[in-house]
This record gives C-alpha cells, structure tokens and sequence, in this order.
C-alpha cells in the first residue's frame, strides 16, 4: 500500500472562528492537489469537527473525511446514527477517529480507570451499530443500556475507526483498523509499530508531521526560522547530527525532522527531494498515513501536491 | 404595543429527510417496518432541490426534522446551508442524546457556517422505545425536567457564564467559549403535555404546536401565556400543519380524497396502533381529532378546512387545510390573528408543492397582517 497523505483542517487554532470560508478553500485545494483526505480534529477548543465535515461534503467529491469525534460529547447510539448519515452524505467518505480524551472540557468526570471502562462499553455499542445485523440490539452495561437499538441503521460499510496508540491494547486490538501514534523520533515511531504488530499485525498507523518546503534546503530552514518561534538556544548543542548551517538546526533530531519541544509534531523540513526521502523512510518504518499541517495552508498543499507527491510516485515499484 | 406593530408572518417549509412522494404515507414518522417507504430516497441530491426550491419560491425557513431513519439534522443543515444564502434552517434537536455544552458549541459552528441563519427546535423525546434505541431511559416528565436543565446550560454556556454547574441532569466542566461572531440561535419549542408546557413557558421563546382547530389552538395560546407571564416571559406562537390547496376547493377535497382511497385499511389500523405506543400528548390529540368519525374525507373535516385524515396513517404532524388558495389563506390569517406568527407549511411532493405553493398560496399569505399595518400608515 502506498503511504497515504491527510491535510490537517486548521480547526483548532485560536483564531478558528473567522476562517469558515478558508476551511472551504483549503478543502478545495487538498482534493485538487491529489492528497488522500482532510483530517478534521475535534474538540472543546475546535469548530464542531461533525458540521465542518459535512459542510466540506457540499465542496468536495473525492477525499477521505477524518472526523475526530471526541465520545463524551454523545450516546454512542447516536453517534452511530451521525455517523451513518455522514456516510450517506458524504458518498462514503468517512473514517472515525474517536480520541483519548484526557479530561473533558464538554462537563463530565470520570477517572482513568472509569473512562477506559466507559470508552470499552462505548466502543463495542458503537462496533455494533455500525455493522447493523438487522437485529435491534439490547445492551446492559455500566454506563451504557440500549433496547433495541440498530433497527433503523442502514446497510452502509462501517467506516474505519482510528485509536490513539494511548488507549489500551485491548481496545486497540478489538476496534481499530488504524493506530494514530503519539509524535515522536522516527527510531521510536519504528520501536512503537513493532510493538503494536505484536499485538495486532493487521493495524495502520498515522502520525501527524509539519511541513515547511524550500526551493533549497537553506531556504527551506530560513522559512521555518520565520515561522516558528524559535527557543532561546540551549548552552548545549541538542542536535545529534551536528551540521548547524542555520541555527534551528539545533533541533533537527533526524535528517529533516524539527522538533522544538517533546511531544510536539516534528516538522519535515527540505527540499521537496529531501521530504520524499524523509516520507520514504518513514513509510518503510510501517507509517501507513502521514497527516501533514503547514501554513500557509493553500500555497504548501499545491507545493506538495506539485513537487512532493509526484517524486514519490517514481520511487513506487 | 398595538397588533400592528406585530412583525411580519414567517412562513417556513419542512424537509422530508427520511424520504418524499407523493403519498400521505411518503414522509414522516414512522415509517421502520410499518409505512410503506417514501419513493424518493432522501438523498442529497434530492434534499438540495428542495432546499433551493424554497429559497426560490420565498419561504423564509425550513425545518429540518430529526427521529430514527432520518438523516442527521446537523449534518444535513451544513451540508445544505451552503446550498442558499437567505433561507433559515430550524434545525429539530433531542436533548436527551448529548451534553447541553456540545450542543451550544456545535450550534456556534453552525451559526458561522451559515452566517447565522440558524434556530433550534427543541423536541424532548418520542416514544419510550425509541428513546430506549438511543440509550435514553427517563420516562417522560423526568425528560422534561432535563430538557429544562439541558436549555439552562446551553444558554449560560452561550452567555458565557461561570462553567460550574452542579446539576441534576448535567455538570458542566472547563468552559467552552462560543466561537465569536455566532449569535444564540432562538429556541423553538414542541410539546404539548403539562410537563411540556411548564417547561416550554420557562425556556422557550416560540412555542410549536401541531395544528388543532382554532378554539382549541386559542385555549393553548391563553395557557401559555399565562403561564409564561407567571414568569415575567412573553412566547411566540408556532404551527405545524401540511397544505393542500388547489384553484377550487373542490379540486383541493378531490385531491385528498384520491390520497385516502390508496391507503389500505389495514395500514390504517396498525399506524393508529403504533401511533398509541408514544406517549405523546400532541400525538394523541392529533388523534383524538378523527374519533368518532366516519372515514371519509370530508367526516374528518374537524373545523372549516382543517382535515385530520393525514393523522390516520402519519404520526407526528397530521393535519392540513385543505381548500382553495383564498380559502387556505383565510384560515391562516384566523390562527394569525389568535397570535401564531409562525407557520411551518409542508405538502406532498415537498420539491414540487414548495414550487407550486410558493406561486400560488405565499403571495396570499404575504398579504396577511401588512393590509392593516398599510391601512394604519394610511
């Protein structure tokens, strides 16, 4: 399977609210340049990730719809019913990514051990509901009950659900097509699918990167020196390759890869030569979906679409 | 404030998003292993038309329904949002499937999408069984006391007051501040049992109701009102009713007459059966209207041109008036003048009645309560 390529929608920044029109163009520009899907993250602090998706419905034919549905925020049985119609509208386009929320911001607490409980029982209804039998399902568990549920959801595919690599291996292994890891050095991101193989040999993964492109690999960093903000440059050189031309280069912890503060998402930096190596490596390591975000959003997804993409289609046997 | 000073009638139109024909079984509720299927599938490509036709023929709003087997209200009104630029979308919402902060968060999302063109009709649940199918196991007057915790959350989330709320029903976490530039949509409220109203009175700002004939819409409108003056609130009035008009009454009658024969008895008789298993005040008045009458369409007739035959095989909304233009028009203008300043209109095809109806009915109803503000200006 070739490496698959998301565009993060910018959903989430502090500014999200004035952008409706942009979300629209960017989506316009995501399909139009070949990428795989728009990957549209929800939450507390996020435009509703379920309107936008279905808005981009009304702008887009092609591309795979990620919707991050955080699952305190509905019953699972209408979760399920959403997620239905979203399918239906969308021309079957949708993959759920139901993530680990930590606490929510929505008004709900529960402890850790109660949540993955919860997350358990939430999970196995929504599984249920979204392959229906035809049957109504009833359900008794401790945060969930359900009498006959299911017999109004349509035969449409299941769309493919995506776990964060923070959930447990149990749930991982019984509901996920996809493992969505935590950022990380691309030696541990190797250490982490072979990890989760053991566990289930048939899951993907996905990783969110940054991208910033140049025509040459100085520009390439001068633009990011522009973009980021850059820390206070430590007594010591943090860098295990020590070729600091320019010096954010501190921080390049893999050829190409920025990364200015742990658990953050790299930044894929270079030539767009040097980011089809960099994205070659990563997919032989196991990654199966690469979920890019750059700004400016439009020119960056062309300039991938463009000059990234086609040189990764030459390297496909 | 005199009555002319009231603002304009708004005239809204429904979407048929579990399905659309020309029957009186096409749309509505429910139709899952009971009512023949509507013979055009709700697809988006259907939805879109009428959604345009509305536009067109210059309605001001379209309600957008919710229950088992229709589409996702949400969803639908974003997608089909971007579709027009003037129309209102009175999106119907359960509060008993989500939390009040996602709703008043998702709402504000929606309100950018469509530049504030959104309003929320509030509907506290259906059937117990149905309610079951979601997860929701409150009986029906508890529902009611949560929608009303649910509407108090949401507007002080919306108000961006304190996070804190220590409810029954709900307790709200870190607070989620509503996108800028989205404005509170109003709420819309349905139901028409006791807990309903005092809930209704306290929270909502348009009270809906299935059409009834006018004496007893009249007696509904005092009581409401009276009630929400108990709380120092005023209401607007809302109702929900299909159409069927034509140039004559005669033609109009004939129509509904030809709707009638196709309908099996039998088909009748398990949808008043199912139809009993909600425990649905509304929906029980609505059938209370057909008792004791013959079946033939000019015996349900309950008052002049209103015509409860839709009810016999059609839950939810199952009245219409029935008549020529003119006459149609006049009966809206009475129920206007009761205080009701918001219709919700629907007929059978919704794409080609909003078409026909917009032609024919709306430049009628346009009419209604301007000739008086004209005559007050001179």
């Amino acid at each position: 399977m070739p490496l698959e390529f998301s565009w993060l929608m910018p959903l989430c920044t502090p500014d999200w609210a004035a952008r409706p029109g942009q979300w629209i163009q960017l989506a316009q520009a995501v399909e139009y340049a070949g990428l795989d899907g728009l990957w549209i993250p929800g939450g507390a602090l996020c435009a509703d990730s379920l309107g936008v998706a279905a808005a981009l419905c009304a702008h887009t034919r092609r591309v795979r719809l990620s919707v991050s549905v955080p699952p305190e925020v509905m019953l699972p049985a209408a979760l399920a019913t959403t997620v239905q119609s979203l399918q239906s509208i969308s021309g079957q386009r949708v993959q759920l990514h139901v993530p680990n929320s930590e606490r929510s911001a929505f008004g709900e607490w529960l402890n850790r051990d109660q949540r993955s409980e919860r997350i358990g029982e939430y999970l196995e209804i929504l599984q249920q509901l979204l392959a229906p039998s035809g049957a109504g399902l009833d359900y008794q568990g401790r945060y969930f009950q359900l009498e006959n549920a299911g017999v109004a959801c349509r035969k449409l595919p299941a769309p493919a659900l995506v776990l964060d690599d923070s959930q447990s291996h149990t749930l991982v292994a019984a509901h996920a097509q996809t493992c969505l890891l935590a950022p990380g050095h691309p030696q541990w991101l190797a250490k982490q699918i072979q990890r989760w193989r053991q566990i289930q040999p048939t899951l993907d993964f996905a990783c969110t990167f940054g991208l910033i492109l140049g025509d040459s690999e100085d520009l390439a960093w001068e633009t990011a020196a522009t973009l980021l903000p850059v820390p206070d440059l430590p007594a010591e050189p943090l860098a295990t390759l020590p070729r600091a031309r320019h010096p954010l280069r501190q921080w390049e912890v893999h050829p190409n890869l920025l990364q200015l503060q742990p658990g953050q998402p790299l930044i894929l930096v270079g030539t767009p030569q040097q980011i089809a190596t960099r994205l070659q490596e990563l997919h032989g390591l196991g990654l199966n979906h690469v979920i890019l975000e750059g700004g400016p959003a439009v020119s960056e997804v062309l300039r991938f679409g463009e000059q990234v993409a086609p040189l990764l289609l030459k390297e496909r046997p | 404030m005199t009555a002319d000073a009231r603002p304009p009638i708004q005239l809204d139109w429904f979407l048929p998003t579990n399905g659309d024909g020309r029957h009186l079984t096409s749309s509505g509720l429910p139709k899952v292993g009971l009512f023949q299927q509507g013979e055009r599938a709700p697809t988006l490509d259907y939805l879109r038309q009428i959604v345009r036709a509305t536009e067109q023929a210059g309605f001001d709003g379209i309600m957008v329904p919710t229950a088992s087997g229709f589409e996702d209200p949400w969803l639908i009104t974003a997608v089909l949002a971007q579709e027009v630029r003037r129309l209102k979308f009175l999106l119907t919402l359960r509060p008993g499937t989500e939390l009040p902060a996602y709703t008043a968060h998702r709402a504000a999302t929606l309100q950018l999408l469509s530049e504030n063109r959104l309003a929320l009709h509030v509907v506290t649940g259906s059937s117990r069984f149905e309610q079951r199918s979601l997860g929701d196991f409150l009986e029906h007057d508890e529902r009611y006391a949560r929608t009303a915790e649910f509407l108090q959350v949401f507007q002080a989330v919306w108000a961006g007051q304190p996070a804190t709320h220590p409810g029954r029903y709900y307790r709200s976490g870190i607070q989620t501040p509503i996108a800028p530039g989205a404005t509170a949509p109003p709420i819309y409220f349905g139901g028409a049992s006791e807990a309903a109203e005092r809930v209704g009175a306290a929270h909502g700002q348009t009270y809906l109701m299935w059409c009834e004939p006018p004496t007893m819409i009249a007696e509904r409108i005092q009581r409401m009102r009276d009630l929400a003056a108990a709380q120092g609130r005023t209401l607007r009035f809302g109702l929900r009713l299909h159409v069927f008009a034509a140039a004559t009454d005669d033609a109009a009658w004939a129509h509904v007459e030809r709707l009638l024969e196709e309908i099996p008895t039998d088909a009748i008789d398990q949808a008043q059966r199912q139809m009993a298993a909600y425990e649905s005040v509304g929906q029980s008045r609505q059938t209370q209207l057909m008792q004791g009458r013959g079946r033939g369409a000019r015996e349900l007739e309950v008052s002049a041109n209103l015509w409860a035959g839709v009810g016999l095989v059609r839950g939810g909304a199952g009245t219409a008036l029935v008549g020529s233009y003119a006459q149609v028009a006049e009966r809206i203008e009475e129920y206007h003048q009761l205080g009701v300043d918001s219709f919700i209109l629907s007929g059978f095809p919704h794409l080609e009645e909003a078409i026909h109806l917009g032609a024919q009915l709306l430049p009628q109803l346009r009419r209604i309560g301007s000739a008086s503000n004209q005559a007050e200006r001179g």
